[in-house]
């Protein structure tokens, strides 16, 4: 907010504008004191990749309880995570219920849609969802069967915008732009929709892969970018890059599939490769999120996608604690998680699963990015570097944190 | 929780005397007069001698809501006593300094303690869900302060989860439910409201359910009302439904090169 000009103000007019005067000091420095209480108390931007065990769940908070949510973890315990995280207490007013401007799911698997009724039973106020029209039309389909529930049953705001992300979308679409950047400390915020697009749906037509429609969304903060790729393959980060047409530095990246599998068939040499040149040349990420559970059969992490995160410089973060890395340290870790965060501390990986491959993963529960001086800094990296070196130090080769 | 005491004065000290065993279980010297009130100073500070049998507290329960809250250790509240010109009362604490906000206050040793402990209940379940950022520059000191004493971990994994979800009966007569997006449950009477005993396999119920936080499992259902089943679609609505929604296509275009 500008202040009023005070200049050009004769002796004769000074007693009649003394009270505009006054009004006008108070106008400055009440919208002083709103940025510098933003600043100092209120949440202007973070982001988040929750621990909800194996499946995926990425939250950005703005200002005054509002939030964007990418995917909304697994059935099972996961989907408490983000209730608890949100602040849905049944108990609580609706007026008290943050509000999610957008909530997107990047595809239908139950690892990102498991949450989805729980989320759209608590109250919270959802002003659009967009959800990924990728499979084929069954009597089952989830998330569509519960969307249309919550609407008919009054639970989604009238207002409440539901759109499909589209396969044929001609080029990438602004998904989400925060209103006025003058009041948003760390700058701008924008969240674009990249993928699906025309060329990609062409390329999958043609490869006869109509289902890999996947979402992959972008965010700007300021000059600061984030990656949410869902479960997006290799093929479609590779068009998605020859669209930018340059070297795209990013901030954090959530790695497609949990580290996991990006492409079809086995890792030839010359996959490898390509997935070697995607992080070392198209897509400079500087620390990449696994949001992965112990409690998975799929062995992901795989030490081909960590080994070419790590090839390329990124630091790799994993959002779970588990007991299955095998040293002590993580009693430390969790110590840090707590006193430095405790609503993210969940603890959903702290019983060791009976069933699940994933080891020489490790180790920081809910990766949370934070924003000093308009600059994104993980929260704990500095705390966690110590943990993880041990545990490299312990034999894990997949661990990192600088 | 310590039971209840009783004080008196002997030989010109103040002692509080076990209700239960009547063994002296804190001795003091006698109480100062002070000119200021309700705060209390060192001199109006009458201190639990070492040695004198207290019972240690590890946890203790919030009577309001029933949370628990695991403590890092074994505190032996502190006692004490405020005397002023008109009204004297007793203050304990297990960790906080006697002159804190938290300091529990009551007509008796015993209720000075529920106080404390209600006092940090109440702060606790303020500032817990609070972001560091969140916080301003007392709740931070608060939140700290209490950091000291609770056992953060052991006492949010006592604390259950709470949920608005849609539920189905999956069996009645012993009953199962299944959380839709969640996973099949046994319920037992105790452990659900007035009415569940009514639902048959087939009914649906929007419920608040209670999980452990530790394992994630349905551990009881507070409240409860019917709901209609949630729908099956067909293909053809399916379809349909989809057919008549935005797409995404309509949202503004931005060129590769702007993004």
């Amino acid at each position: 907010m500008a202040c009023p000009q005070l200049t050009g103000v004769t002796s004769d007019q000074t007693a009649a504008t003394l009270p505009v005067l006054t009004q006008a000091v108070f106008a400055c420095v009440y919208s002083w004191r709103r940025v510098v209480d933003e600043r100092a108390g209120g949440v202007v931007h973070r982001v988040e990749c929750l621990d909800v065990g194996q499946g995926t769940c990425n939250l950005i908070q703005l200002p005054g309880n509002r939030f964007i949510v990418i995917d909304v973890g697994p059935r099972g315990g996961g989907w408490q995570v983000l209730i608890d995280r949100l602040r849905l207490d049944p108990d609580l007013p609706q007026e008290s219920l943050p509000v999610i401007e957008v909530l997107i799911l990047s595809h239908s698997h139950e690892d990102h849609i498991g949450a989805l009724s729980s989320l759209l039973e608590s109250g919270a106020r959802i002003e659009r969802i967009l959800f990924t029209d990728d499979r084929p039309i069954r009597d089952d389909h989830p998330a569509l069967r519960v969307i249309q529930d919550a609407a008919r049953r009054g639970k989604l705001s009238m207002d409440c915008v539901w759109s499909t992300i589209e396969t044929d979308a001609d080029g990438p679409r602004t998904v989400f732009q925060s209103a006025d950047p003058d009041d948003e400390p760390n700058g701008r915020v924008a969240l674009t929709l990249l993928h699906p697009d025309g060329i990609y749906a062409k390329k999958a037509r043609e490869r006869g892969q109509p289902n890999l429609a996947f979402a992959i969304l972008h965010m700007r903060v300021g000059d600061h970018r984030f990656l949410f790729p869902g479960d997006a393959p290799l093929d479609a980060f590779e068009v998605v890059s020859d669209n930018f047409g340059r070297s795209v530095e990013l901030e954090l990246m959530a790695v497609p599939h949990h580290g996991g599998k990006t492409w079809n068939g086995k890792l030839s040499p010359g996959r490898r490769t390509r997935l070697q040149k995607l992080f070392q040349e198209r897509f400079r990420v500087k620390s990449a999120v696994i949001s992965i559970g112990s409690a998975n059969s799929n062995k992901h992490p795989f030490e081909s996608v960590i080994k070419a995160l790590l090839e390329a410089g990124s630091h790799v973060l994993c959002t779970e604690l588990t007991c299955r890395c095998w040293v002590n340290d993580l009693d430390e870790a969790r110590e840090l998680t707590l006193a430095h965060d405790p609503p993210h501390y969940h603890g959903l990986s702290r019983k060791t699963r009976p069933v699940g491959k994933a080891t020489n993963v490790g180790c920081a529960s809910t990766v949370v990015v934070k924003f000093e001086n308009r600059v994104p800094v993980i929260e704990r990296r500095s705390e966690l570097r110590g943990v993880v070196e041990n545990l490299k130090r312990s034999g894990s080769p997949m661990c990192t944190v600088n | 929780m310590p039971g209840d005491v009783t004080s008196q004065y002997v030989d010109n000290h103040l002692s509080w005397i076990d209700d239960s065993s009547g063994a002296a279980v804190l001795d003091s010297m006698e109480p100062p007069v002070s000119d200021e009130g309700l705060a209390a100073s060192d001199e109006e500070y009458i201190r639990c001698y070492e040695g004198a049998v207290v019972k240690p507290v590890s946890s203790f329960t919030d009577d309001l809501t029933g949370l628990v809250f695991v403590l890092k250790r074994e505190y032996s509240p502190a006692s004490g006593w405020c005397d002023s010109d008109d009204v004297s009362f007793h203050v304990a604490t297990f960790w906080v300094s006697r002159d804190s906000e938290l300091r529990g206050e009551g007509c008796s040793r015993a209720k000075a303690v529920r106080d404390h402990c209600r006092k940090i209940a109440r702060r606790f379940q303020e500032l817990y869900r609070k972001l560091p950022e969140e916080m301003d520059v007392k709740e931070a000191s608060d939140w700290n302060l209490l950091l000291e004493g609770i056992d953060i971990e052991k006492t949010l994994a006592a604390w259950p989860t709470r949920a608005r979800q849609a539920v189905e009966v999956v069996a009645d007569h012993p009953w199962k439910v299944l959380p839709y997006g969640g996973v099949e449950a046994d319920i037992e009477l105790e452990d659900a409201p007035d009415g569940f005993e009514r639902l048959k396999a087939g009914d649906w119920i929007t419920a608040v359910c209670v999980y452990d936080a530790e394992t994630h499992e349905l551990i009881g259902i507070e409240s409860m009302r019917p709901r209609e089943p949630m729908p099956k679609l067909t293909a053809s609505e399916a379809k349909e439904m989809l057919k008549s929604m935005r797409k995404t296509s309509g949202l503004p275009p931005i060129d590769w090169s702007d993004i």
